[in-house]
């Protein structure tokens, strides 16, 4: 913006002309009415503080009154009317009423005139118009209701008590005030109050002029003045009001309220409303040559102007539209299906659905989350500067919330915390998003403190059924602190902890159970294994051989009891009795180590195996099939929790033709937590391979019928059938195709049931 | 000393049912509890008692309360009260029924009356009072108790005992599937795989048993565990894998031990089911203990000592006038002749098995028939009418006793209920003198004259014949015993050979 400004409009250059004649006079004394003056008596006066008035019900008390008066009983108002004039009059005396209870306080007076005149009570009619003049000069009855009688009272009363001033000004838009209140000296003579009264012509940029002057009752004066002009004037109005305006780093002052009727925004202005512009500021005291303006606003671009003053003018600068600061962001590899929060507070993209979305940000330090419905998450922390554009690359990993750790003395707490927070962070595989600030008030929503997790504990530990609900937990937790996994731990007391707990649990509608792990304080292997539990992976499928290979006492190598029709062992030429003694060269001593070759190589790679039988030694080329691989078998540390979410996760990746192995992991997961209707749901739903040898759809109908089994005796005619069906299938196998087999369990599950 | 440790473990147990600080409970019954185990732990359960009494009677509404009156039944029984120990079980179940500890009230009640069962019927009853508990105590209610586990554990075990596989089946894949893993997941997958393989079903088994092996250095079993499961692997390899296979189930026939012990003239031997091997040789004349590993341990001088056994993991030997102990501290069972009226002591003693309820069956020269005793006084003569000439007895795994009539050239088997005899087989032997039964239930029988074993399978179908001469060119000269382990290894005692010869 060019900073250089030329004023809109050129007011005259005026010059004080003449000195004002002045009509001098005393100090009259009215009747009944004392004038107090009080610049004289030494003491420097005070405002009485007086009680709040309730203007609202005092303007209804005034309509209620009025009413009365015009009704057939008029003289009931009296009462009404007196109680307004003492309420309202002393803060008149102490200049301390607002515009419209000045008002009120006129007319009430009025009207009590009126009514004394109906009672002809005289004195006190005078005694009330002559208040009511004293209140403002200017001050009239409405002469088309009032008695003519009382009109001529009145103006009477006026000749008595008023003179008149009439001010011929230069310039003519002089501001005149009157005993320190303004009036309206441009419309005509002003009525004045007889006696002496205090004069003082100002405007901004000029010199201002006060005179002391004797106002005789019922007589007319004119004054004339010319103000000289000693400075010039800057005017300006800003959008929003609240800024400070600086002439040479030096605060001039602050733009308030709001734009009178008439202000015309004009320019960039033109687009908003008058009512967001502040009233005009005006400067003066600015003197010749080059002003160096600063217009400042928290939070906003501060607007600065270099406004060379050549001479003493009114310089009126177009309306200040402030602009807020900004910084942006703008995100590489945003998916369309995520939202954003910053420092927890869902946003809106600027431009939702671009390849690289942007958000404006006022300068600040954000944290800054973006999730997608599938819960994948990204987290960062950004300092934000005006006028600054910050590429983020949204790197989405599944979001593992902290909530921090829930009692334990403060020490221990504190490292705990941080301990964790190191130990989760340092991960490829999680967005660590530390919500420990907020955690603790969301979870007490629930019942979740350290006390209620350590007596849950116990109950666990004992075989009691959580008394959380953790459903709830699940539900609100979700809500208010979004994450897929959740961790929160609790130090075993909270005086001398030697050990804390960790608990885990997904975001529903993962088990409604959590993990939990201990670990002792101060431990790092105890952090380690926390922090690869959390980095375990899944797998969908394995290697498969298809043979049963047991250790024996009798053999110094694996033994094969068992081969599956069709499968790559028998294809290769296993048969029942061949000891392993190697694959790929490298001799075999046990089933374990075989497993191990067997877990290195890839599915479809060819092994060369040898072996040995009552027939002699051989060497067999074993191609590796493709076997499910159910959670069970990989199991281990990996917590239901996190196997569940990674589940979630893997479920959007995986091929079709897979997508099976997921649900029926996500089903045996839900088993594990005795949530059986969720886990028949899901089974139910599960399109598995009919395979007459490994896991398949037998596999599912075995797992169908645990489920409805635990789901309660109403489901236990479904439990046979499925039951029935996994043990007509003689080689399904649970876990993986080289697993235990189902057949001989269904056929036991069928006896338990009764079947 | 001894009384004083139990009372000590019995603390330890208490301490691991005090509640957590967190847990509320009135302080002074709290204090009470405390108390109540400091005077345990010091060998004074008489006062521990008093404490835990006075508990439940003051605060009965406690959470500690049904705790206490657990915690009393334990004490009880530790000190052999029997009564008092079933008031307090009762009155926990009766009084404290959805707590936890009515749970445990349940199984220790099972546990006394399969303790105390004499007869088929008595073990079934226990079995029903043990089958209560999951059904009592369900998954919905209580996610994972241990009680619930040891229950269906101990269910799927007394049904092995009678018999009936496919319960055990069904109770012992419900431990392992339904329950959260735990320290007695192990010994379940065990029995799951013994339960198995007496349906037919040996290649689940293999497979249950592998798992187990493979499972190093898990809490869920114990080194012993694995090492059992690799026993009953390596017995299905013997007996399954290498016939199929076209091989006999031993390969080779070494001498045993290796080293460590010399033998004069070994006349008894038997073999536990984990491989430790007790040897009578009359000669030195001594009983000697050799580990599993092969290795000799210990042996005590004895001059009468017959035949030798292994009850409940300790090894005996039969002498002339008792049942002898030789390696733990146990009394040496003695018994008056079966004869009413009379009070003579029973000599003469050949061999001898104990039952699984804790019944003794004995042989002795001069009594034609099986003696079994309940107690020393308790004995009555089985198998008298047919007058055998028995020569050796064995017991199979499910309790049912085998005895070899060398007259008759028979195998007699006595079931369970001990009701009825039959004769599962006749054999064409000369001198029959020893017979023994592997864990699936084939017969070993010894032809003293012959110098041969036959193997009989688990209907008294003949397998195969070993001997005289054993692979790796051994022969048998005067072959008087046989033992089998768990795997299936084959021990034989030849008073002509200054070794025990293992057939592997």
């Amino acid at each position: 913006m060019n900073p250089w400004f030329r004023p809109l409009l050129y007011g005259a250059l005026l010059t004080l002309g003449a000195t004002p004649t002045l009509a001098q006079g005393t100090v009259g004394t009215l009747e009944g009415i004392v004038e107090e003056d009080l610049e004289d008596t030494g003491f420097e006066t005070l405002p009485l503080t007086l009680p709040e008035i309730d203007e609202a019900a005092l303007l209804q008390s005034f309509q209620e009154a009025e009413a009365i008066f015009h009704s057939p009983e008029q003289d009931a108002s009296l009462p009404a009317f007196g109680d307004l004039v003492e309420t309202l009059q002393p803060r008149a005396d102490a200049n301390q009423l607002s515009a419209p209870m000045r008002d009120i306080l006129i007319r009430s007076l009025a009207y009590r005139a009126q009514l004394h005149f109906n009672f002809e009570e005289l004195d006190l009619v005078e005694e009330g118009l002559t208040r009511m003049l004293r209140i403002d000069p200017q001050s009239d009855l409405d002469r088309s209701q009032a008695s003519p009688k009382l009109v001529t009272q009145f103006d009477r009363l006026r000749r008595r008590l008023l003179g008149e001033i009439t001010f011929v000004l230069e310039p003519t838009d002089a501001k005149v005030h009157i005993d320190g209140r303004q009036v309206d000296a441009a419309l005509g003579p002003v009525a004045v109050f007889a006696g002496q009264r205090q004069i003082d012509i100002t405007l901004p940029g000029y010199e201002s002029i006060a005179r002391q002057l004797q106002v005789e009752p019922d007589v007319s004066i004119t004054l004339e003045l010319e103000l000289v002009r000693v400075s010039a004037v800057v005017r300006l109005a800003t959008r929003p009001a609240g800024a400070t305006v600086l002439i040479g780093g030096v605060p001039q002052g602050q733009t308030t309220g709001v734009a009178p009727e008439g202000f015309l925004p004009q320019g960039p202005a033109s687009r908003y409303r008058r009512e967001e512009f502040s009233e005009e500021l005006v400067i003066e005291g600015i003197e010749l040559g080059l002003v160096l303006l600063e217009v400042q606003l928290a939070g906003h671009r501060t607007q600065r102007f270099e406004l060379p003053i050549s001479e003493l003018l009114d310089y009126p600068l177009p309306p200040i539209v402030f602009e807020r600061e900004r910084g942006s962001l703008q995100f590489n590899n945003f998916p369309s299906d995520a939202e954003i929060r910053v420092d927890g507070e869902l946003k809106r993209l600027d431009n939702p659905g671009a390849r690289k979305p942007q958000l404006t940000l006022a300068p600040g330090s954000y944290h800054v989350t973006v999730a997608t419905r599938s819960s994948k998450m990204f987290s960062t922390q950004l300092q934000v500067a005006d006028r600054q554009r910050i590429e983020v690359d949204v790197d989405l990993r599944p979001g593992l919330a902290f909530l921090g750790v829930l009692g334990g003395d403060r020490e221990t707490a504190r490292n705990l915390d941080q301990s964790l927070r190191v130990a989760l962070a340092d991960s490829g595989k999680w967005t660590l998003i530390n919500r420990a600030s907020k955690a603790p008030t969301v979870l007490a929503q629930v019942g979740i403190t350290a006390e209620s997790l350590r007596t849950l504990e116990s109950e666990s530990a004992a075989g009691s059924r959580s008394s959380i609900d953790w459903q709830q937990v699940q539900a609100t937790v979700d809500h208010q602190v979004p994450g897929l996994v959740y961790v929160v731990a609790v130090p075993s007391n909270d005086l001398v902890a030697t050990h804390a707990t960790v608990w885990i649990w997904p975001r529903a509608p993962g088990p409604r159970e959590p993990d939990r792990v201990r670990i002792p304080l101060g431990d790092p292997q105890a952090l380690a294994d926390l922090k690869r539990s959390f980095n375990r992976t899944i797998r969908l499928q394995r290697p498969w051989v298809g043979a049963l290979v047991i250790d024996t006492n009798g053999a110094p190598h694996p033994l094969v009891v068992e081969v599956t029709p069709a499968s790559p062992a028998e294809n290769a030429g296993l048969r029942v009795g061949d000891l392993i003694v190697g694959v790929a060269g490298v001799p075999v001593t046990s089933r374990a180590a075989f497993d191990e070759r067997i877990d290195a190589a890839e599915i479809g790679e060819t092994l060369e195996v040898g072996v040995q039988s009552p027939d002699g030694s051989r060497s067999l080329n074993l191609q590796l099939g493709a076997s499910p691989d159910l959670l069970a078998t990989t199991r281990g540390d990996l917590f239901d929790s996190v196997a569940y979410t990674e589940l979630v996760l893997l479920s959007e990746r995986t091929a079709p033709e897979l997508a099976w192995i997921v649900e029926l992991d996500q089903a045996l997961i839900q088993l594990r937590a005795n949530a059986w209707t969720e886990a028949a749901r899901q089974l139910r739903s599960i399109r598995a391979p009919q395979n007459s040898h490994g896991v398949g759809q037998a596999t599912v109908d075995y797992l169908l019928g645990i489920a409805l089994s635990g789901a309660g005796s109403s489901f236990r005619e479904g439990a046979r059938q499925h039951f029935e069906k996994a043990a007509g299938v003689a080689g399904a196998r649970l876990f993986h195709n080289d697993g235990a087999w189902v057949a001989p369990r269904a056929r036991a599950r069928l006896l338990a049931i009764g079947g | 000393m001894h009384r004083a440790a139990t009372f000590f473990f019995l603390a330890l147990s208490l301490l691991a049912l005090f509640p957590t600080p967190t847990a509320a409970q009135d302080p002074a019954a709290e204090r009470l509890f405390a108390e109540a185990l400091r005077v345990l732990e010091g060998g004074d359960p008489s006062s521990s008692l008093k404490e835990l009494q006075l508990l439940v009677q003051q605060f009965p509404t406690d959470r500690l309360a049904p705790k206490a009156l657990l915690q009393i039944a334990d004490i009880q029984r530790a000190l052999g009260q029997r009564e008092a120990t079933v008031r307090a079980l009762e009155q926990l179940r009766s009084e404290y029924g959805r707590s936890l500890e009515s749970a445990a009230a349940f199984v220790r009640q099972a546990e006394i009356e399969a303790e105390e069962a004499r007869r088929v019927s008595d073990l079934e009853a226990a079995r029903a009072t043990f089958r209560r508990v999951p059904l009592l105590y369900g998954r919905e209610s209580y996610p994972e108790l241990e009680d619930r586990v040891r229950a269906r554990l101990r269910t799927g075990e007394i049904s092995l005992q009678l018999g009936d596989n496919a319960t055990a089946v069904a109770e012992l894949l419900a431990a392992v599937e339904d329950e959260a893993a735990s320290h007695l997941t192990g010994r379940t997958r065990l029995l799951l795989a013994t339960a198995l393989t007496r349906t037919g079903e040996w290649v689940a088994a293999a497979e249950v048993l592998q798992r187990l092996a493979a499972e190093e250095g898990a809490a869920t079993s114990t080194e012993a565990e694995r090492a059992a499961a690799i026993r009953q692997l390596s017995l299905i390899h013997r007996q399954v894998i290498r016939p199929q296979s076209g091989l006999p189930p031993w390969l080779s026939a070494t001498r045993y031990p290796a080293s460590g012990l010399q033998l004069k003239e070994p006349t008894g031997v038997a073999a536990a089911e984990d491989g430790r091997l007790v040897i009578v040789d009359q000669r030195l004349p001594l009983v000697a203990l050799i580990g599993a590993d092969g290795a000799f341990s210990e042996s005590i001088a004895l001059r009468d000592a017959g035949r030798p056994g292994w009850s409940s993991g300790a090894a005996y030997t039969v002498t002339e006038t008792r049942i002898l102990l030789p390696f733990v501290s146990q009394e040496s069972p003695r018994f008056l002749e079966p004869v009413p009226g009379k009070e003579k002591p029973l000599k003469g003693l050949q061999a001898a098995e104990r039952g699984p309820f804790g019944d003794w069956f004995v042989l002795a020269k001069g009594w034609r028939s099986l003696l079994a005793f309940q107690s020393a006084r308790q004995g009555q003569e089985l198998l008298a009418t047919s007058k055998p000439e028995p020569k050796d007895i064995a017991q199979d795994f499910l309790g049912r006793i085998y005895v070899l009539d060398g007259k008759g050239k028979q195998v007699l088997r006595l079931g369970v209920d001990r009701r009825q005899a039959d004769v599962l087989l006749e054999g064409a032997w000369r001198r029959p003198v020893a017979i023994t039964v592997d864990l699936l239930g084939n017969l070993y029988v010894l032809d003293r004259g012959n110098r041969t074993i036959d193997l009989y399978d688990a209907n008294g179908r003949k397998q195969s014949t070993l001997g005289p001469v054993l692979t790796g060119g051994i022969e048998l000269r005067n072959p008087v015993d046989l033992a089998v382990d768990g795997s299936g290894r084959l021990f034989i005692a030849d008073s002509k050979l200054p070794y025990v010869i293992l057939l592997d």
